[in-house]
């Protein structure tokens, strides 16, 4: 009974202890032992493909209560096995560190269209193509929507079936740095925004939570209240048709992420929401489709642009973060999915880094950046200053109606008390945008496109 | 009209990733097919064609494909071949085809390569949509039957090492001559631009897929099993858009399920 190792003489603990990624056990009725070694050594013939590769017995389950491990017939660990399964307790103190953000006097851009292209620019909003090009997005042959192309992936789930499973992860580590709470309900709640764009009802999350060290008070409160509020999002953005909450299933931890000087990274509770879709043929992606469609803004443009994209392209962090409000968010993510099941939407974006404006110039791009139908878009709708109009990050969606569409939508949206903006329409080759009858943005789309297929690109160099 | 199915092997290294999606396709096209281990061995002489699949067969060691062509079953893949049954290498497998000799198959020994991708925008792996146009008539070999020359199809590419070349100075008109140069990157109105991005690797002129003399082994860098049906093409391609909203019509076969319908067709007439 010997665990196989790529080299002689390692120590018990590295044989016990080592995470060496790959491999794989097995507890087994005894009776299927020698099938499932044969299915391994002989019929895969892993012994013959690579040097020490293969299945070995190396242990048994047993009745007693002790996890024992043995090295050279020496016994090197004896331990209950309740020490060894019921994890390790501990208290930890917080404390509230004194954060001490102030929301910035900027003043307002002289010229909106350069500021736009520098938030077109900005790595966290230009496109990723550059990263997610380096791997296989179209592997097994099941991928609907891949990267780049919406909101978030899709995969058709099974054969012989119509559901189609919607994948997103998200996470702003500067909203978090500003309220840890609310940084991490926003993950929350725009990881499921994002699977609801391609019209999947969101059904599961997962984390990956990533703090500071622990040990210290400061960073701790930080972990503390990155989970609550992700529990708080789960509770209250149920899961639809239910008061239930959307379950965490899984998730992993790390710890003491910190600089060699001590200083913590921005608490970064990573999401990854999985949405489930009746009949895959629904999804839509961002990409504009037609001229002349009616463009829509659902959810209200606020004053909380702590954290955005503009503060920092302006060297400011701010704090103010955007706050969910829990009811508005689930009907506004209710009212998208049936939109898009019922075929009303051509096209939906979740407003999120950039803010509306972003979400808009990514809709005339598309994935590709090979988006031909520009938009016009009248600002008059909002009273805030026009900056804080097209950049604040507060939670919302974008979408393309066509005409005949706009009755049904009208009646669905009214259902779910959820206010249709009018921003404009599908039109021309530029992305227009007027306030009191100035055009205060006039970009053509190629500018738009070489601006936000470099932005990472340069970033990265 | 032969009573029994053409029945394909799609062969299955260690390594390999694309073998169930590659069986999918061979199905859909109303083939029997079974994924066979690389060391099953007996009964290979039984099947009607063979697939050798995408992934990373032996992991890549030393080369990508050069362990897989070494391997025992590909010598009985290479006697099938020489009786004329089909052989389709998409990706890895093409890589192993080259690696081999089968392809071009001019020579007994090694006369190309796949070598690293040349490309201004990623170094290394590398994976997009790309289009490619049929440069043969339709029964000039077992794969197009079904494509109209100067046909252009999506398809797409998922590689680091999809740049054919050559050190014979001449290979290139003789497989030119002889029609062994069946796909090349084009772009969607079938103009063959030879720079990136309308050429994703870098190889030479434009070159996606190669076939054998005799027209029954073809070695393809481009995964037709990914672009067989609608709903695997992606937003930019018109075909799909129209469907939106329609699951019958997703699952309808896309213009890259042309290749295995073709093996079929070939198997039927010249096979069995």
């Amino acid at each position: 009974m010997q665990v196989n190792v790529s080299m002689q003489n390692l120590p018990p603990y590295m044989i016990a202890c080592s995470e060496t990624q790959e491999r794989f056990t097995w507890i087994c009725p005894p009776e299927f032992t020698k099938a499932l070694l044969k299915i391994y050594n002989e019929d895969f013939e892993l012994p013959q493909i690579s040097i020490g590769a293969g299945a070995f017995v190396i242990g048994k389950v047993t009745k007693s209560q002790d996890y024992i491990l043995r090295h050279n017939g020496k016994i090197v660990c004896n331990a209950p096995i309740k020490a060894v399964t019921q994890g390790i307790k501990y208290e930890r103190a917080k404390k509230a560190p004194k954060r001490n953000f102030k929301e910035p006097n900027l003043k307002e851009p002289n010229d909106y269209s350069k500021a736009l292209l520098e938030i077109l620019k900005h790595p966290n909003v230009a496109s990723k193509a550059k990263a997610y090009k380096h791997y296989d997005t179209s592997v097994m042959g099941n991928a609907i929507i891949e990267s780049g192309y919406a909101d978030a992936g899709l995969i058709k789930a099974a054969d012989n079936s119509a559901f189609g499973v919607a994948l997103k992860t998200d996470c702003n580590p500067r909203y978090c740095r500003i309220d840890p709470y609310w940084g991490a309900v926003n993950a929350v709640a725009e990881s499921m925004r994002n699977v609801a764009a391609v019209g999947a009802i969101p059904s599961a999350l997962t984390d990956c939570l990533n703090y500071g060290n622990p040990e210290k008070p400061e960073a701790f409160y930080d972990f503390y209240e990155g989970v609550r509020g992700i529990a708080d999002a789960a509770r209250n953005l149920h899961y639809k048709g239910t008061k239930y909450p959307v379950p965490v299933i899984s998730g992993n931890v790390s710890f003491y992420n910190e600089s060699a000087s001590g200083n913590s990274i921005d608490p970064s509770p990573i999401i990854g929401c999985i949405g489930v879709l009746k009949d895959y043929s629904r999804a839509i992606t961002m990409k504009i489709k037609k001229e002349n469609s009616a463009l829509f803004l659902i959810g209200e443009r606020k004053d909380e642009l702590g954290g955005s994209v503009y503060y920092d392209v302006n060297n400011e962090i701010g704090a103010v973060v955007p706050i969910t409000d829990f009811e508005k968010e689930r009907n506004m993510v209710y009212a998208v999915i049936d939109a898009i099941n019922a075929g009303l939407l051509l096209s939906c974006h979740d407003i999120s880094d950039g803010g509306l404006a972003a979400a808009i110039s990514e809709m005339i791009l598309g994935g590709d950046a090979d988006g031909e139908i520009g938009a016009e878009i009248n600002l008059d709708f909002t009273n805030l200053r026009s900056d804080k109009a097209l950049f604040s990050e507060t939670s919302g969606f974008v979408f393309e109606v066509e005409g005949k569409n706009l009755e049904k939508l009208r009646t669905l949206f009214k259902f779910y008390k959820i206010n249709l903006i009018e921003l404009g329409k599908t039109a021309g080759k530029n992305l227009a945008i007027t306030k009191n009858n100035k055009k205060i943005i006039n970009l053509p789309i190629s500018k738009l496109k070489e601006t936000w297929t470099t932005g990472f690109v340069e970033a990265l160099e | 009209m032969p009573s029994k199915k053409p029945n394909v092997a799609v062969i299955y290294f260690p390594g390999n990733n694309c073998e169930e999606e590659s069986l999918k396709a061979v199905l859909a096209s109303g083939m029997d097919g079974k994924i066979v281990r690389w060391n099953e061995r007996k009964g290979i002489e039984k099947y009607d064609g063979f697939i050798i699949p995408g992934g990373w067969g032996y992991e890549d060691r030393i080369r990508a494909g050069v362990i897989m062509a070494k391997d025992p079953v590909f010598g009985m893949i290479r006697k099938e071949a020489e009786n004329s049954k089909p052989v389709l290498g998409i990706c890895n497998g093409a890589q192993a085809l080259v690696e081999c000799g089968m392809i071009p198959g001019l020579k007994s020994n090694v006369e190309m390569a796949l070598a690293p991708n040349k490309n201004p925008f990623i170094d290394g792996y590398y994976t997009t949509w790309v289009n490619v146009k049929n440069e043969q008539d339709k029964n000039s070999n077992a794969f197009t039957k079904f494509t109209g020359k100067n046909e252009v199809i999506p398809m797409p590419i998922a590689h680091g090492e999809g740049r054919f070349v050559t050190k014979d100075k001449e290979l290139l008109s003789k497989l030119i001559k002889n029609k062994q140069i069946v796909f090349r990157y084009s772009a969607k109105d079938g103009d063959i631009e030879e720079g990136f991005p309308t050429n994703p690797n870098g190889a030479m002129h434009n070159i996606a897929a190669i076939c054998s003399k005799k027209g029954n082994v073809m070695a393809i860098m481009p995964h037709p099993e990914r672009a067989s049906f609608i709903r695997q093409l992606p937003d930019i391609t018109d075909l799909k858009n129209k469907f939106a909203g329609n699951i019958m019509a997703m699952e309808e076969p896309a213009p890259a399920m042309n290749v295995f319908r073709s093996m079929k067709k070939y198997i039927e007439e010249e096979i069995l």
